[in-house]
């Protein structure tokens, strides 16, 4: 080998380098994926579970390899439950480029950050937003959970027809008020259009100032057939207390939001038949829940409950999204365009607009435990 | 083998040994260095976590040590309700771990609250709340011990909490604790910035951190490797390992009362940050020095490599056919040593390049390297195209096939074949000159390689001549065979060895002499041919024939028959040839041997005839003395009868005595033994002396001329016999010259004789080589014929009516007794010259003619006489005594010792040399060993001169002849008297 041939070839070999390396570093760059939820306060429960569901889902994945041999990075902010804080650590997030944001897990968190999403690349996949606000529309807003008036009507219903509910005093929570608003106002309407009456709906504002006893008061006064709670666990198993220490055999039924098992831990046996309409089929004994609850439990030495699902639903959505995504194509339009994901326990089904059919089920707490009825 | 440019190898090597050792340095230390820092920093870490846990867990056992305070409080009834709410309340201010006290009655029911200030508000909400549900009060309602609850969220707050309870009675109190404030707590304790502490529960959750970033969100870090093995093993443990994004080092360790784990960690980057940043400076300075000795090294290799492109481009350039010229120099001493190296090179291979080229233009035979496949001469010397006629120019456009005219095609394939297996092929053949003559030639043909490009290098030879030569020589044996074969006389021809002679031609008519014909001899030895003895000496001949390469001839003995060989050597080449003739010489030498047989006869006739005359003479001679001593003998006799004196007739028996005694020193001297008394003698000196006498002796009309040598060198001679010589030989040519004017010459001269002539006369006359006096005497007389030269030196033969005879035989005898040699050289009418050479002695001449003793001297003292004849001691005895000595006498060499042993005083012996029994010089011998100093004069009737000097030397102090006179024995005892 001449001395020419030999330096030819290691110019060669040093730009075959360089550009691999380059391109190496392209290819093994992690994919950052966003997550955004209350991990702290009253409404850390929600947050955390849906954070840890995502976590696990992601876990798995990097152990399988990654995505096309590129690991999934994960990205943390805490909203604190405070819009301002939503829109700031969003805005980071975007800035970052993370193209999905998973979360928030409420709904005025969501609608609070919203307007910064529509005017990025960035898409939300919220776990846990319900809220119709949202629905129907074409932004970037995507979510595996079915709006509010799914698991209301049913509410509505089983209340109505199986319990005899006639009338309803309800307290929601103005702090999730695009949730809670909503929840009360689809309620409402399907719980009049069975023949049923909202004779009281009072609201707070969750906090550590917020003193129950004389909220509960004024709404046993209105002598309604139920309790409506549109609240956190925290905060409705607060409520429950009180409830039952002024009339411990008062029906009472939640909204899903507060169906975690932090609500049960801290009701204690006040929860005891409390009704909630939430989107996890506690009985499942499928394989798919029982490995995942199983994975949960080891990981996080904790129940995942409905938040831990739906995150760790969200996760596997946004994985999938990122695998199936043809050159060119954003991730919106590859979750929409598969339409329909296999969640931790079911089939999600995900329209144009990015909302999701759930089946809903109909849970009573026995024992400290949520058992699904219908 | 790859080939590389020196610029880069220099370059690169020196990179390597500097990059090498950088490179072997640096990974030590890494290997080294790191796990030393990090082992430090591990060691540290695990210290500080467990300092930190030690403080967490002082800060949580003050709070549960004011839960169970307040149990105390609340259970022992203190203060009845609702009073004992602000102890508790008291007790709750007391410590800032616990921020809220609950009192659960045994239904779970919370029966009583304590709380900061602040959070009262919530008591209503807090009063009958029912935890029974809560795990806490589920594990202390088991086992009533107390015990730390797993963290959980705050119905007051709703941030994460933890609680400590117990029980007791069925009460249970439970203390919450405010993790926030662990949260500033550990800030508290962090003073570095950088510092991680986490406080995990048992399922790996996060607590609390120094950041306060993660203590609400109860982030669980189980799947953590290090926090893992913390967990399961709960011991203390030190790793790495990754959070959030950051490489770490950390150390977990237990904190056993709340079944927590302190987590201390920092980021790799700020551990090692010190570390790294010495690093970089070390290893930015230590690159910065490797780049220094790199380009230091590359530009020292370049300058090198300069050097040897210098030498390289030089080189070429001579390799080109430039002129050597002055090579590049260099103050290196190895560039210099190599520059004159290369020059010195340079130049002896263009020396070199011109001796050879030289060799192979003046080659005789021709060189032509032949390109191949068209057989085209490439290159060749001047030699072949000269041998065949062809100019170079002509040559150099000739193919093999133009020239070459030998035989078959066959042949020319064969040794095309030869070639091409073996590599070589030799062969004759025929060759065309340009003119059309053909040459015999010896082709050698060699496959080469020159350049990568084969070849074949021929050698032709013109072997034309030789094979004419071969030819001739041929014929020349053939004729030589013929020779041999007819041979009259015997001829051989021999190869010769030290130790042996074979033949190799021998005519044939040895078949005479040994029996064998010349043809059967060859190849055989001398030992098997001839006796051992004769073998021997003829194989010794043959060789000093040949190592001498001188031409032998010798007379052989064989089978009764004489031969003459006459071997002489022929030289040809390494070979040791002996040629030669052998004739029978048997008829000849009998023939030789009855000539010389009549010869001897001839001569002994004349000598006797010689001897019969000169005792004719002789006693003719004595008849006259002893008629005269007789005659005045008788007559003195009747003188004294008659009474009158006999002294007239005693005096003419003295004279006729006298001459008896002349005549006796003639004979001797004619004999050459008549000199007695040798001494050095200048012969100048001595003719000076004689000048007057010898004027005197010649005739008046006769002119003497002396021509005399300076610087003359002595003889060893008798003075009076040299005298003799002149005096005969001036009187000789005095009468030669007669009555007319005439002259006499005599010249002395110093003469160097040789004896390598053999043909100059002096030879003839026996005389050794050397330095010689040269004597002549030269006269313008009538001269001599030959018959006359020839009897010249016959004593008693004379030309004279008077003389007789004696005196030329008498002058030739001196001559001879001192080992000289005269010459004589006469014609008619032309005068003679005769000259004399005499040994020149070197030493000094002694002045010649000194007496030494008066007439009247007397001696005394004893003397021993010693004579074997009683008339010589008579006499002798007489003489003595009328000397003055006493004498004793001694008839022999016996006698005298006895009567020299038993006489006491005898002074001085006078022994005779010649007596019967014991001789003169034994009884010498005898008598020094009695007396070493004894004084002998020894006597004799004849002197031998070469005795006489012999016994001088052996301490005589004298020599007398005999008969002597009294002055002469006067004179002999005086002289041995003087001696020492």
């Amino acid at each position: 080998m001449t001395l020419m041939n030999f330096r030819t070839i290691l110019r060669l070999l040093l730009c075959l380098c360089i550009g691999g390396s380059l391109a190496a570093c392209q290819d093994s760059a992690p994919i950052q994926l966003g997550f955004v939820a209350g991990l702290s306060g009253r409404v850390a429960d929600l947050g955390v579970a849906g954070r840890n569901g995502v976590q696990l889902a992601v876990e798995q994945r990097n152990a399988a390899g990654g995505i096309d041999g590129r690991l999934i990075d994960l990205i943390v902010r805490d909203d604190k439950q405070n819009p301002e804080t939503a829109k700031r650590v969003v805005g980071e997030l975007i800035r970052e480029n993370v193209e999905l944001i998973i979360g928030p897990m409420t709904s005025s968190m969501a609608m609070a950050v919203m307007p910064q999403l529509n005017a990025s690349n960035s898409i939300l996949l919220s776990p846990t937003v319900a809220t119709t606000d949202l629905a129907a529309k074409d932004d970037n807003f995507l979510r595996v959970m079915s709006v509010t008036a799914d698991y209301v009507a049913k509410s509505a219903r089983y209340q109505y027809h199986k319990l005899g509910i006639r009338t309803v005093a309800a307290l929601y929570d103005m702090d999730n008020r695009a949730y809670s608003e909503s929840w009360l106002k689809e309620f409402r309407t399907a719980f009049a259009a069975l023949g049923g009456r909202v004779v009281l709906a009072k609201s707070f504002r969750s906090g550590n100032d917020t003193v129950f006893q004389p909220l509960v008061q004024q709404l046993l006064a209105a002598k309604a057939d139920s309790v409506l709670i549109i609240s956190n666990a925290v905060d409705s198993a607060l409520i429950c207390q009180q409830v039952r220490k002024l009339v411990p055999e008062q029906r009472i039924a939640m909204a899903e939001w507060a169906s975690t098992e932090r609500f049960t831990e801290l009701a204690g046996s006040t929860a005891e038949g409390v009704v909630v309409a939430q989107y996890i089929d506690r009985n499942d004994s499928t394989k798919r829940y029982q490995d995942f609850l199983m994975n949960y439990r080891a990981r996080f030495k904790q129940e995942p409950g409905f938040a831990g699902l739906a995150g760790y639903d969200a996760a596997l959505v946004a994985l999938k999204a990122y695998s199936i995504r043809k050159p060119g194509e954003s991730l919106k339009q590859a979750i929409i365009g598969r339409k329909s994901f296999q969640g931790g326990q079911q089939q999600l089904n995900i329209d144009r607009f990015g909302d999701a059919d759930r089946r809903t089920f109909v849970t009573v707490v026995r024992d400290n435990h949520y058992v699904t009825l219908e | 083998m790859a080939i590389r440019r020196l610029r880069w190898v220099l370059s690169l090597q020196p990179l390597l040994a500097i990059i090498l050792p950088f490179g072997v340095v640096v990974l030590l230390g890494m290997l080294w260095i790191q796990p030393q820092i990090r082992s430090d920093i591990e060691t540290r870490q695990r210290q500080l976590a467990r300092a930190v846990g030690m403080q967490v867990e002082s800060h949580l056992h003050a709070g549960a040590a004011m839960v169970r305070a307040a149990a105390v409080v609340n259970l022992k009834g203190i203060l009845p309700q609702p009073e004992h709410q602000r102890p508790l309340n008291a007790l709750l201010e007391t410590t800032e771990t616990i921020s809220s006290l609950y009192v659960v009655a045994a239904d779970g029911k919370v029966s009583d609250v304590a709380l900061k200030k602040g959070d009262e508000k919530h008591r209503t909400d807090l009063i009958g709340l029912n935890l029974f549900a809560n795990p806490l009060f589920r594990e202390l309602s088991q086992d009533g011990k107390p015990r730390w609850s797993k963290t959980f969220l705050s119905v007051i707050h709703g941030g994460l909490v933890a609680a400590y309870g117990v029980q007791d009675d069925g009460t249970t109190l439970i203390g919450e604790v405010d993790l926030s404030f662990l949260t500033k707590f550990l800030q508290q304790i962090s003073t570095e910035s950088d510092l991680l502490i986490l406080i995990i529960d048992q399922n790996g959750q996060i607590v609390a951190d120094n950041d306060g970033l993660y203590t609400a969100q109860q982030l669980n870090i189980g799947n953590i490797g290090l926090v893992r093995t913390g967990l399961e093993t709960k011991a203390p443990s030190t790793g790495q390992f990754q959070f959030a994004g950051r490489a770490m080092i950390g150390s977990i360790s237990p904190i056993r009362s709340v079944d927590w784990h302190i987590l201390v960690a920092k980021t790799n980057s700020s551990l090692y940050h010190t570390v790294s940043e010495i690093g970089l400076i070390v290893l930015v300075a230590a690159i910065g020095a490797l780049a220094v000795g790199i380009l230091t090294s590359i530009f020292i290799a370049r300058k090198l490599a300069s050097r040897f492109d210098d030498l390289s481009r030089h080189a070429q350039s001579i390799a080109q056919g430039g002129r050597s010229g002055d090579w590049p120099s260099s103050s290196i001493d190895a560039f210099s040593q190599l520059s004159g190296s290369l020059q010195l090179m340079a130049r002896r291979l263009q020396d070199s390049e011109t001796l050879y080229r030289t060799l192979f233009e003046r080659l005789p035979d021709g060189v032509v390297l032949w390109e191949l496949p068209s057989l085209t001469p490439k290159q060749f010397n001047t030699a072949a195209h000269t041998q065949l006629g062809y100019t170079r120019d002509e040559f150099a456009e000739l193919r093999a096939e133009d020239f070459h005219a030998s035989s078959s095609d066959a042949n020319i394939a064969d040794h095309q074949e030869t070639l091409k297996q073996q590599g070589i092929a030799s062969f004759e053949t025929v060759y065309r000159t340009k003119a059309g003559e053909s040459r015999s030639m010896f082709i050698t043909l060699e496959s080469i390689e020159l350049a990568g490009q084969p070849m074949v290098l021929a050698i032709h030879r013109d072997i034309s001549a030789w094979k004419v030569a071969e030819e001739e020589k041929q014929n020349t044996n053939e004729l030589l065979g013929m020779f041999m074969q007819h041979s009259p006389i015997y001829t051989f021809i021999k190869e010769v060895t030290p130790s042996e002679s074979r033949v190799l031609l021998a005519s044939e008519n040895y078949l005479q002499m040994i029996g064998i014909p010349g043809s059967e001899m060859v190849g055989k030895t001398m030992s098997e041919l001839y006796p051992a003895e004769l073998s021997a000496k003829m194989t010794a001949d043959d060789w000093q024939v040949v190592t001498d390469e001188k031409v032998l001839e010798i007379e052989e003995e064989f089978n009764g028959r004489s031969y003459t060989s006459i071997k002489f050597p022929i030289l040809q080449g390494t070979k040791t040839l002996l040629a030669g003739y052998t004739i029978d010489i048997t008829e000849r030498k009998h023939a030789e041997e009855k000539r010389l047989n009549l010869e001897r006869q001839m001569l002994h006739l004349q000598k006797l005839e010689s001897l019969g005359l000169l005792a004719g003479g002789i006693a003719h001679d004595f008849n006259n003395i002893l008629m005269i001593i007789t005659g005045n003998a008788d007559m003195g006799l009747i003188r004294i009868a008659k009474g009158q004196g006999p002294a007239e007739h005693l005096q003419r028996i003295k004279q006729a005595a006298d001459t008896a005694a002349d005549l006796a020193q003639q004979m001797l001297a004619y004999s050459g033994k008549g000199t007695f008394l040798v001494e050095s003698l200048d012969l100048n000196q001595l003719l000076e002396e004689m000048l007057h006498i010898l004027q005197v002796s010649i005739s008046k009309n006769v002119s003497l001329q002396l021509n005399l040598s300076k610087q003359l060198p002595a003889v060893e001679a008798d003075a009076t016999q040299m005298r003799q010589i002149i005096m005969n030989l001036i009187i000789n040519a005095s009468e030669a010259i007669g009555k007319q004017s005439g002259v006499i010459t005599v010249t002395t001269n110093t003469i160097t004789c040789s004896n390598t002539d053999s043909q100059d006369p002096w030879q003839k006359e026996g005389i050794s080589s050397g330095e010689y006096v040269y004597l002549e005497i030269a006269d313008n007389g009538c001269g001599m014929n030959k018959s006359t030269l020839g009897k010249l030196f016959d004593p008693f033969f004379t030309t004279k009516f008077t003389g007789r005879g004696l005196g030329m035989s008498a002058v030739q005898g001196i001559v001879r007794s001192h080992q000289g040699a005269i010459n004589v050289s006469s014609e008619p009418g032309q005068g003679s010259t005769f000259e004399i050479r005499l040994p020149a002695s070197g030493l000094p001449a002694a002045p010649p003619g000194i007496k030494t003793s008066p007439e009247n001297w007397k001696g005394q003292g004893r003397v021993l006489l010693v004579d074997d004849e009683e008339a010589v001691r008579n006499i002798g005895s007489e003489m003595l005594t009328e000397l003055g000595f006493s004498v004793v006498t001694a008839s022999d060499g016996s006698d005298a010792l006895d009567t020299y042993r038993t006489t006491q005083g005898i002074d001085l012996v006078i022994l005779d040399l010649t007596m019967p029994q014991m001789n003169g010089e034994q009884c010498l011998r005898e008598l020094r060993q009695i007396n070493p100093d004894i004084k002998v004069i020894m006597s004799s009737g004849y002197s031998e001169l070469r005795d006489a000097q012999f016994l001088m030397e052996q301490g005589l102090v004298g020599f007398i002849q005999k008969p002597y006179w009294m002055d002469t024995l006067r004179e002999t005892i005086q002289k041995a008297s003087m001696a020492v």
